[in-house]
């Protein structure tokens, strides 16, 4: 992360075009995953960008910073298409430089900003997280079977908090080809000593009769309800629906989002094809190899998909607990409180 | 007995692939069945370690069934100790007349140590080609191919290259790792290109991490010096964390090289090292490291559990329960790791936990509880018993309100009602614990006396096996306890009559009716008896252990900034609406809740039409099932607040609906909104507020004063009630006036 955070703080400072194509981007894209790693990263960027800079002579700070930081998204979405929580940090950063008072000094202004991306982080990340994990953990009783898709910051806090309180509880990791994010969930719980079971997608209706409470985390929680997370969500999501299992999303307010969606194509990124075609460690799986020639096929890897409210049972959030109806409110209160800032 | 079932023949390596060598030579492996040490007293005073059941299997199946699916054809197996059962099972169980895997036993009565053993296999003169030198208790799933392929690629090129160890490198955490198995702490130093083993050190200090290393070692190896420092940490990092298999692939040549040193008895502490410090012969040693297989040796009680939940856990896939059975019955898995063989009966009250294998005719009593444990044949298990992480062999009983925690029973013990096992318990064969009686932690209870000398850990096991395990322990005599003893122990061993005079002893030390002796600890050994135990490590152990590496890997935690916020809506929904029906009232139930908060907290009216919006697009509604629904909202606003007569209420209707008369009317740009609100209204005036009844002409009338409802509306509301019946035409009949009135109106228009 840091080498990642390195190099995009030096890309951004040699920034002169924001247009010009920079050779080995691509790199950028997966090395910091998981919607608040990268959001958090952006965000350190942008300070240190805004600490470096000057103000040209003859523009005004408020104008020429807010055009730089538009420069410095449009790079980032050269990068990898944005995700909603970092859309929402750029909005929230982009008022405060309009609200600037114009009276204020550069560096008393640059000041300012660098101590409201600083509370950003901390209020709407880091301690939303601390009071995520405290509401949700509420939710753990002895002798659960908790089942948990894919790696999410905020459901391993939760995790972590609840076995050091002390419950009793199992763990079901399912993961998915190919980006095998369960992995990384998996070993950081088993070496803090969690009864773990690790298992695919495919596996999901069976391990799903165990399974007393299902907690997944998200990328962001639309208006109507809808949960817009790592492809297979919505199918874990589905699959306990209809088993009886309660639903619980674990998502951090700054990442709700007035938008409405209602499926998962109309809006999403597409992920390489090449690791859809190709499996880790098995070279005698190599039917599509060349795929590249083939005129008749599409290699479909989708990154998020959509999470119908219906399958979800409560959102666990910064501001407590809510059903997915109760979004809008959560948006609106969110939207209110962070003008106060 | 069936014969062993055959892995597929898939795995079979032709040794002989070679187009160099013209005589074909069988792949040949020396497997010892025996362990030259002790470490498993009492239990292998009366039972050779091979033949101990790991997951209700004798070890040694494992071992065997391996070097079939490895492609050997050839297996001499070393017998020493309890010589007699070893050969008489290998018999009986079929292993010596399989075809195409010769099994061929060698059997000695005077060999102490691994160099023995050799020595004696040397003098035999058996072994022409390379072999994989093995001891009967390793457990592993690896493919040779590989490392054999390797073994003889740099025999051609160097005829030093006498010896290949297989290594795998631990994963776990490297505070614990080696408690994890019992073993001792490991430094291997390995030359990172060559695969070279340059330096081998057992150690138990666990205090010091320092490892001395001889400056000429460092000289030695040319391409190390150039990078002094470095290429030292490099290889001590590599070294740590890694497990000695103790798979050994060896050419004949270390065979010789063990009968001309004839000191040689251990195979790692002396010939390893002993190679690895003789530079005049120049032999080399070399390390194969497996990585996805599974390969560990069961070296102590620790090991033996560890290895035990790996078998249960499926790491040595395909050695597990349900697909070796080995002559006992089929077993079947399921749910949790759940191994359960024929013929259980099982109380519907017993609980059996996770990971757990029941053997054959087993008998589980009511609320008896069991996990992560191992339960052998024709157990019988009384009613509210408690075993957690246990080995029980075959035939043992447990009464009533037994509690076993982290012990090995072995077979055909008794323990009477209430007796408890604490963790770390071994009880050798047929022994009785007394009702009530509580064995202290780690300790070693056997029908055989602790052996007063212990000369060195090289002693050999030695004794006539025979008589010990043919002797006959009569059940119904058990509750005499005064005379077992004596009876018992005259038949299990002559050589061991001094036992008798010690008989009271005997009987207290394990509580009344008890029949066996708790061996006494010896000095020193309070360290080790916690790293070989089967009972988990204690966690003050481990925190040590930790305390020791640095762990930066904590989370932080603190979490207490904030104070616990109630929930934003109690948990009105369970997602659960699957018919229409109640999706309507829950979409109307929301509707009200959302405009309630509006008014409540004062919220602006564009915040509520958002809100409604996305409900709408959440329950997947119409605009007119909004307007109807912020229409029934307002409505029953009105009536709930307090008012004294009909004109109260007409004030309040109006304050309402002046004040959010943008939130309605947003959802009424269409004709059919407004018709729909005005049945709407119908409604309530019928069902749920029938206050509303005599005001609904003026209330309709105010709507349209006030250009909520267009004239159209409530005309062709009044054309859509002409065919209906009468009691639907009430309101249509009392508002008669004010659609006279509209007609009128229009037509002066006109």
């Amino acid at each position: 992360m840091f080498l990642t955070l390195g190099s995009l703080l030096v890309l951004m400072k040699e920034l002169t075009n924001p247009y010009r194509p920079i050779a080995g981007l691509q790199y950028l894209s997966g090395n910091i995953s998981g919607s608040n790693a990268r959001c958090i990263a952006m965000l350190q960027a942008f300070q240190d960008a805004i600490r470096d800079y000057r103000v040209p002579p003859e523009k005004t700070f408020v104008r020429d910073l807010t055009a730089k930081i538009s420069s410095y998204v449009s790079f980032l979405i050269e990068c990898r298409p944005l995700c909603i929580s970092m859309g929402n940090a750029i909005k929230f950063l982009k008022t405060r430089i309009a609200k600037l008072p114009l009276t204020l000094s550069e560096s008393e202004s640059k000041a300012s900003l660098h101590s409201d991306i600083e509370r950003f982080i901390n209020e709407k990340i880091i301690l939303a997280d601390k009071v995520i994990v405290k509401h949700a953990v509420t939710k753990i009783r002895d002798g659960d079977v908790l089942l948990t898709y894919g790696l999410s910051s905020a459901v391993e806090m939760i995790l972590l908090h609840a076995h050091k309180l002390g419950k009793q509880f199992r763990v079901i990791i399912v993961d998915s080809r190919p980006q095998l994010r369960g992995k990384i969930l998996l070993r950081r719980l088993v070496e803090k000593g969690l009864s773990c079971t690790y298992t695919q997608i495919n596996a999901l209706s069976y391990i799903m009769h165990e399974v007393t409470r299902v907690f997944l985390g998200a990328s962001s929680v639309l208006s109507n309800g809808t949960v817009y997370s790592g492809v297979g969500t919505a199918c874990v999501a589905m699959i306990a629906h209809s088993f009886r299992v309660p639903v619980l999303v674990c998502c951090e307010a700054y990442k709700f989002s007035e938008r409405v969606q209602l499926d998962s194509i109309c809006s999403n990124e597409l992920g390489d094809p090449e690791v859809i075609s190709k499996v880790l460690g098995r070279e005698d799986v190599n039917y599509l190899d060349g795929w590249a020639n083939t005129e008749n096929l599409q290699l479909l890897n989708l990154i998020y998909d959509a999470t119908p409210s219906d399958y979800i049972s409560m959102i666990v959030t910064d501001y407590g607990m809510v059903p997915p109806t109760s979004v809008p409110v959560i948006v609106r209160e969110y939207r209110r409180e962070q003008l106060w800032i | 007995m069936g014969a062993p079932k055959k892995s597929g023949g898939g795995g079979r390596v032709s040794v002989t692939e070679d187009s160099d060598e013209l005589v074909r030579v069988p792949l040949q492996a020396i497997l010892l069945a025996d362990s030259f040490n002790t470490k498993f007293r009492p239990i292998t005073l009366e039972c050779p370690k091979v033949l101990l059941p790991l997951v209700n299997v004798p070890m040694i199946n494992y071992t065997l069934t391996w070097l079939e699916s490895a492609g050997v054809e050839d297996v001499f197996v070393f017998c020493c100790a309890h010589s007699k059962q070893v050969i008489d099972y290998l018999d009986k169980s079929g292993w010596l007349s399989q075809p195409n895997f010769s099994v061929t036993t060698i059997e000695s009565h005077n060999s102490v140590s691994a160099g023995d053993a050799l020595r004696l296999i040397y003098e035999r003169n058996v072994i022409h080609g390379d072999f994989v030198l093995i001891s009967g208790d390793t457990v592993s799933n690896m493919s040779l191919t590989q490392a054999l392929a390797e073994h003889k690629e740099r025999k051609k090129k160097d005829s030093n290259a006498v010896m290949t160890m297989v290594i795998k490198r631990s994963k776990t955490n490297p505070a614990i790792h080696q408690s994890r198995l019992g073993t001792d702490e490991l430094f291997m130093a390995i030359n990172p290109d060559t695969k070279q083993l340059l330096y081998y050190e057992e150690r138990t200090d666990l205090s010091k991490g320092i490892m001395h290393l001889d400056k000429s070692f460092l000289a030695d190896n040319p391409s190390l010096t150039l990078h002094h420092d470095k290429q030292v940490n490099y290889i001590l990092s590599e070294g740590i964390g890694l497990l000695d298999c103790y798979i050994d692939i060896c050419s004949p040549e270390v065979l010789s090289l063990f009968t001309d040193n004839f000191d040689y008895q251990h195979l790692r502490r002396h010939f390893v090292k002993g190679l690895l410090v003789d530079d005049i012969m120049g032999y080399k040693i070399f390390v194969h490291e497996i990585h996805s297989n599974y390969a560990s040796r069961i070296d102590n009680f620790r090991s033996y559990d560890t290895v035990s939940r790996d078998i249960i856990h499926r790491w040595t896939y395909p050695m597990v329960p349900d697909v070796m059975n080995y002559g006992n019955t089929a077993t079947k898995l399921e749910r949790q790791g759940m191994y359960r063989a024929s013929e259980i009966s099982q109380s519907q009250t017993a609980v059996i936990g996770p990971f757990t294998v029941l053997g054959f005719g087993t008998k589980i009593g009511n609320n008896t509880i069991i996990s992560d444990s191992v339960i052998g044949k024709g157990c019988k298990i009384g009613s509210n018993v408690q075993i957690k992480g246990c080995y029980i062999w075959d035939h043992v009983t447990i009464e009533d309100g037994c509690k076993l925690n982290h012990a090995i029973v072995c077979n055909e013990v008794t323990l009477k009602s209430g007796a408890v096992l604490e963790p770390g318990v071994i009880l050798s064969f047929k022994v009785v614990v007394g009702p009530e009686f509580v064995v202290p932690p780690y300790s070693y209870v056997s029908l055989l006396q602790q052996p007063v000398e212990e000369d060195s850990d090289e002693e050999l096991e030695y004794a006539d096996s025979t008589s010990v395990i043919t002797s006959k322990v009569d059940k119904s005599d058990e509750e005499d306890a005064s005379e077992v003893p004596e009876a018992r122990i005259s038949s299990v061993s002559e050589d061991m009559e001094f036992i008798v005079s010690l008989h009271v002893l005997f009987i207290d030390q394990l509580g009344m009716g008890g029949v066996g002796y708790i061996w006494q600890k010896c000095e020193g050994s309070q360290e080790e008896e916690w790293r070989h135990s089967v009972a988990p490590i204690p966690a003050d152990k481990i925190s040590e252990a930790m305390k020791t590496m640095e762990d930066d890997l904590e989370l932080t935690h603190d979490g207490s900034i904030l104070p616990p916020s109630g929930e934003l809506i109690p948990d009105s929904n369970d997602s659960d609406e699957d018919n229409e029906d109640s999706r309507d009232d829950f979409f109307e139930r929301e509707v009200e809740a959302t405009f309630l908060r509006a008014v409540n907290e004062n919220i602006q009216e564009d915040h509520l039409i958002l809100e409604v919006n996305s409900l709408k697009l959440s329950c997947n509604k119409l605009t007119a099932d909004c307007a109807g629904a912020v229409f029934y909202a307002m409505m029953k606003y009105a009536v709930d607040t307090p008012h004294s007569s009909l004109d109260g209420l007409m004030q309040n209707v109006k304050a309402v609906l002046s004040k959010w008369k943008k939130a309605l009317t947003s959802y009424l740009t269409d004709i059919d909104e407004q018709i729909e609100i005005i049945l709407k209204f119908e409604e309530i005036c019928l069902e749920s507020a029938k206050e509303f009844a005599p005001l609904f002409t003026k209330i309709l009338h105010y709507m349209y004063k006030e250009d909520i409802i267009e004239e159209d509306a409530i005309l062709s509301w009044e054309d859509e009630k002409r065919d209906a019946d009468e009691a639907d035409k009430v309101f249509v009949n009392k508002a008669q006036d004010l659609i006279q009135w509209l007609k009128v109106a229009e037509e002066e228009d006109e």
